[in-house]
């Protein structure tokens, strides 16, 4: 792996969900690159297939068909133990709903020194935090902090001990205008900081600083179809 | 940071409800786990309790009895004769203590015959001498009890106008002593039996049917009886009774190894001239402390085969709700986990977090459920005494359940925690459609053929055999009920997920919803309808089994006597008036010929005989009043012939009677050996005039002899149905009946626990689902009639499944309810209607109080707030 090469890269990735016993597709043949150190948006109307893909990215599921590659790692032929070690030492992940993000218990410090951890990793909680405008909120619990606040938390948790991909599944869903600058700053920051970041979205502002935009419609690539 | 073994056991309390769910479910792990031991403890103390109750407890603790003589003899002119000798074999008695804690004080009584002059009427002047130390604590006193002299019965000194204060002679062949009348007290024989007098019962009444003299006990000191017995000697016993206060099967083992001790330094290597065969009379020391210790033993053993596989079925039955808590705690906790497993936290860590923060409510449900067990057993257990190994046992028993239900919990925490993310969906699927139900219906036909079918256990040694219920017929009917169940469940999902799809015309909204609830989750519902079937189908198998088995033994007990109790009478007599309506007299014969065949003979009374004599409806052949119709006819009925014509003519001394015979399975009072001819009492008086006259009546049988000694009637011998299965051979069928019954209580509050469990999990969608149909203008009445009909319509459905699967696991088993195959009648089944009936109002009853809390919790939230709740 040399810095130039991809973090994430997929090939052909299709996948569906039973309902009422009849398999329904989500996806079909989706292949992507996701560089490091910039903001790659996956774009789309709701049931496009952005979160599915995205979970198939993070390794929370597996695709019926189709490659992806973590790192160079291919993970679809992985045990699920091999997938899960990948998830803990390469993978942030945000989840949609802030309150899904964040531990009710742990202060802010907390979940950074939590997320060092699982990834057995040093580095400063505290720059990441100063970096991300969070500094004075160290000691607080999330149900202490707003709704901006609890994202740009759980984006801070995903990244706490650089993991070389970060994931955010509609990270300005539930937030308002002003919040949404914030997280998206975030983002900037954190791609800044060589992560490789992919956000799901149909948020326009999220769009406004995308390095590059993915748009599905139908479980299909645009530009594919 | 601090470390998470530090955190996390103080998280639950901010969920009360898991915690608590937590506890219950560790509760019924240990409860029955730590109840096995505690509960076979207590069976075996209460049937070596109810053995030595049930015999003299003189006999049971020891007798040592000899002769006195009052000259030495002439080949050992030194030995110890008379009182010398009393002393001294008392005090080698008294020397003994070693082990004997459970063992009274020795209490010595000397017996000798002697006549009281003067006597007006001289040949009833014999009595039997007695000296008896405390004698008079335990007579009653009519006159006099001050000072010295002899103590006579009441109707001897009627008889010989006798009163306190006269000056009479009691003599033997030389001796003689000349005393006044001390004491005037109850006759012994006239009074109800006291334990303390139970060693002189022989003595008191006779043998029954014995040749030997029976005459009036009067009591005088050791040193007068010596007296009076100068030239006859005396007989001597020496005894010592079992204190049952506190004794079990542990600490008797001791006493009766003291016992036997003592017999060794007594009777088997004596002091020279006290006891052995230079003396004039040799000793002879009885004691069946040991006999009674290894009977309850076997009982123990007779019960362990079916108390342990019902306590590890309850403990299995607790680790589902274990687990279920485990689910429970893993669907609260599912935020937080689901951001782990998504950073990659695997289900072992998972896991281990769950056991970390259900630690604490486990211990304290594991602690209670043996606090409860031991509180059981000492309530309602066989006997409040249990033994200090039982409890070591029940303690261990209980940590392990802990440590089982931990790891239940934590393995479904974390399994369901690893299914959050990154699932396989298509191998699950394959994984589902196994019918895994066909294994415990396999284990079931296994057992049936390979565990024990043996209704006795017998001791290796010669103390004999008691009677159990078989383990087969306790573990396969468990598995088959659990398997069945299982299977059933299987089928109610395979035809909801059918209903699903159907498009439902809209009825009433309370039903409509129901139904649309139900065929939703149509797993969550065949799962509710299953767990309530194996309860209802336990315990109505238990209570078939327990009703079956008790009838049947019931029958065989009262078909050998005849009626509760029958009295053999010296001579004729009418039915006392307390007992009309319920006894009759007949007359049994026992040397007759039926053709060539030895036949008994009972001759009764057509119209009252049904009234006093046992019959059960489920007997074969006729009814005992349709026989009864017969002989008022001028017929008579055979029983115990096997169907061999052994001809009609009945010979009595001689004389030839052709009989119209009616052939039948079985009738009352036909013993063992020879068939029984019953004709009406007319013909046998005309045929043996002599015949044992009896009294058969129906009712508690001290009742019915202490109204025979109040009419005055000559009774000669007493036969009580109870007696038959008295002997302790039958005590540990008793105790599985109890042991069964609580398990199936247990299984009932674990069908409650888990419809909690199911209620409270569905709660939010519940909430959410009464707020949104109240703006949509369905009442809170209409969701209250949807949750009863949803949450009751699976526990009926449930109700009926566990009845069927009863029905066939009775249906299949029954004809083994016979626990003495060689007695009459075989099985007799009776089917617990009242326990069905008691069931089905608990499940209506379930049903609606746990439909009325949900929609309380419902129609308390707020639509403002539920509104904004979206997870």
């Amino acid at each position: 792996m040399t810095p130039a090469d991809p973090a994430l890269r997929c090939g052909g990735v299709s996948h569906s969900y039973p309902v009422n016993g009849a398999p329904v597709r989500a996806l079909t043949g989706v292949s992507l690159t996701v560089p490091r150190g910039a903001v790659t948006v996956l774009a789309g109307p709701s049931g496009s297939g952005k979160s599915t893909l995205l979970r198939i990215l993070g390794c929370l599921d597996r695709p019926e068909e189709g490659s992806v590659e973590v790192e160079g790692v291919e993970t679809t032929t992985l045990s699920t133990r091999r997938r899960r070690a990948l998830r803990r030492a390469r993978i942030g992940y945000v989840f949609q709903d802030p309150a899904d993000n964040l531990l009710g218990y742990l202060t802010v410090a907390e979940h950074l020194a939590l997320g060092a951890r699982l990834r057995g990793a040093g580095g400063d909680p505290a720059a990441l935090l100063e970096a991300l405008g969070l500094g004075a909120r160290a000691g607080h619990r999330p149900a202490q902090l707003s709704g901006g606040e609890q994202q740009r938390v759980a984006l801070a948790f995903a990244a706490a001990g650089d993991p070389p991909v970060l994931l955010a599944d509609e990270p300005s869903a539930q937030l308002d205008r002003a919040a949404t600058g914030l997280v998206v700053g975030a983002l900037r920051e954190l791609a800044a900081r060589g992560h490789a970041v992919l956000v799901t979205t149909h948020d326009p502002e999220v769009l406004a600083v995308a390095d590059e935009v993915i748009e599905l419609v139908d479980g299909v690539r645009r530009d594919a179809a | 940071m601090p470390a998470p073994w530090s955190r996390a056991p103080l998280m639950l309390l901010r969920r009360p409800v898991v915690a608590l769910a937590v506890a219950v479910g560790a509760l019924l792990v240990a409860l029955p786990a730590a109840a096995a031991p505690l509960f076979l403890s207590s069976a075996g103390n209460a049937t070596l309790r109810q053995l030595v109750d049930a015999s003299c407890t003189w006999q049971t603790g020891m007798q040592l009895t000899g002769a006195v003589p009052m000259r030495p003899a002439p080949e050992a002119p030194g030995d110890p004769v008379g009182r010398d000798l009393v002393d001294r074999r008392v005090e080698l008695v008294r020397a003994q203590t070693g082990g004997l804690d459970h063992l009274g004080g020795p209490v010595v009584t000397l017996l000798t015959t002697a006549s009281v002059g003067p006597a007006p009427v001289p040949d009833q002047s014999l009595v039997t001498l007695a000296a008896r130390d405390g004698f008079g604590e335990h007579v009653d006193v009519i006159a006099g009890g001050e000072g010295r002299g002899v103590w006579v019965p009441d109707r001897f000194a009627e008889l010989q106008g006798l009163s306190v204060g006269d000056e009479v002679t009691l003599s033997s062949r030389d001796g003689r002593a000349t005393m006044p009348v001390a004491a005037v007290f109850r006759d012994l024989r006239s009074v109800p039996e006291r334990p303390f007098w139970c060693s002189l019962r022989e003595t008191v009444h006779g043998t029954p049917l014995g040749n030997a003299p029976v005459y009036p006990v009067a009591f005088v000191s050791r040193a007068d009886l010596l007296a009076v017995a100068e030239d006859t000697g005396a007989s001597m016993w020496i005894e010592r009774a079992v204190d049952t206060g506190g004794l079990t099967t542990v600490g008797a083992r001791p006493a009766a190894e003291g016992i036997e001790r003592l017999r060794a330094n007594t009777v088997d290597s004596p002091e020279p001239g006290l006891f052995d065969d230079s003396a004039p009379y040799g000793g002879a020391f009885t004691s069946s402390l040991a006999d009674k210790v290894n009977r309850s033993e076997l009982v123990l053993a007779a019960l362990t085969g079916t108390v342990v596989p019902l306590a590890a079925a309850g403990t299995v039955a607790g680790l589902v709700i274990a687990a279920a808590a485990g689910a429970f705690w893993a669907d609260r906790r599912r935020a937080e986990l689901a951001v782990l497993s998504a950073r990659g936290v695997g289900p072992l860590a998972l896991g281990g977090k769950a056991a970390l923060e259900t630690a604490g409510a486990v211990v304290l449900g594991a602690v209670a459920g043996w606090a409860g067990a031991r509180g059981l057993v000492a309530a309602a257990g066989p006997s409040p005494l249990v033994t200090p190994g039982a409890t070591t046992a029940s303690l261990v028993a209980a940590a392990t359940a802990l440590v089982a239900a931990l790891a239940v919990i934590a393995a479904v925490a974390g399994f369901r925690a690893g299914r959050l993310h990154d699932t396989r969906p298509a191998r699950h699927r394959r994984r589902a459609r196994v019918p895994w139900e066909v294994l415990p219906l396999g284990a079931a036909v296994v057992c049936w053929f390979v565990l024990d079918a043996d209704v006795q256990v017998r001791a290796a040694d010669a103390v004999g055999t008691v009677a159990r219920i078989p383990p087969r017929l306790i573990v396969s009917p468990v598995l088959l009920a659990i398997g069945l169940a299982m299977l059933g469940a299987r089928l109610v999902r395979w035809m909801l997920r059918r209903l699903r799809s159907r498009p439902r015309s809209m009825t009433r909204p309370a039903v409509y919803l129901a139904a649309r609830r139900v065929v939703a989750a149509p797993l969550v519902a065949s799962v509710l309808v299953g767990a309530t079937a194996v309860p209802v189908a336990l315990a109505g198998y238990g209570a078939t089994v327990t009703g079956s088995v008790d009838r049947t033994m019931h029958a065989e007990g009262q078909l050998i006597v005849g009626a509760d109790a029958v009295l053999s009478l010296r001579e004729r007599a009418p039915v006392p008036p307390r007992l009309a309506g319920r006894a009759s007299v007949a007359t049994r014969y026992v040397d007759a010929r039926l053709g060539d065949t030895t036949v008994h003979v009972l001759g009764v009374d057509p119209e009252t005989f049904a009234e006093a004599a046992f019959w059960d409806p489920g007997l074969p052949g006729p009814s005992l009043v349709e026989v009864l119709g017969h002989l008022s006819g001028g017929g008579a009925a055979v029983a115990g012939t096997s169907s061999v014509d052994i001809g009609s003519v009945l010979t009595i001394r001689n004389q030839h009677r052709e009989l119209d015979l009616l052939d039948v399975a079985q009738l009352p009072g036909k013993q063992a050996g020879y068939p029984l001819v019953l004709v009406d009492r007319a013909l046998l008086d005309d045929l043996a005039p002599a015949a044992q006259p009896q009294l058969w009546a129906r009712g508690d049988p001290d009742e019915i002899v202490a109204a025979a000694a109040t009419a005055g009637l000559p009774v000669s011998a007493v036969a009580r149905a109870e007696d038959v299965q008295a002997s302790g051979v039958y005590a540990g069928i008793t105790y599985t009946f109890a042991f069964l019954a609580a398990v199936s209580l247990l299984t009932g509050v674990v069908i409650v626990v888990g419809l909690q469990l199911y209620l409270d999990a569905r709660s939010r969608a519940r909430r959410s689902a009464s707020v949104l149909l109240r703006r949509m203008g369905i009442g809170a009445g209409a969701h209250w009639r949807a949750l009863v009909l949803e949450v009751g319509g699976l526990l009926l459905a449930g109700f009926a499944t566990g009845a069927l699967l009863a029905a066939a696991v009775i249906a299949s088993t029954a004809a083994d309810y016979d626990l003495n195959p060689a007695s009459a009648p075989g099985t007799l089944v009776a089917l617990p209607w009242p326990v069905f009936a008691v069931l089905a109002v608990a499940t209506a009853l379930t049903a609606v109080v746990a439909s009325a809390a949900a929609q309380r919790a419902a129609s308390a939230a707020r639509p403002s707030e539920v509104l904004r709740d979206t997870r």
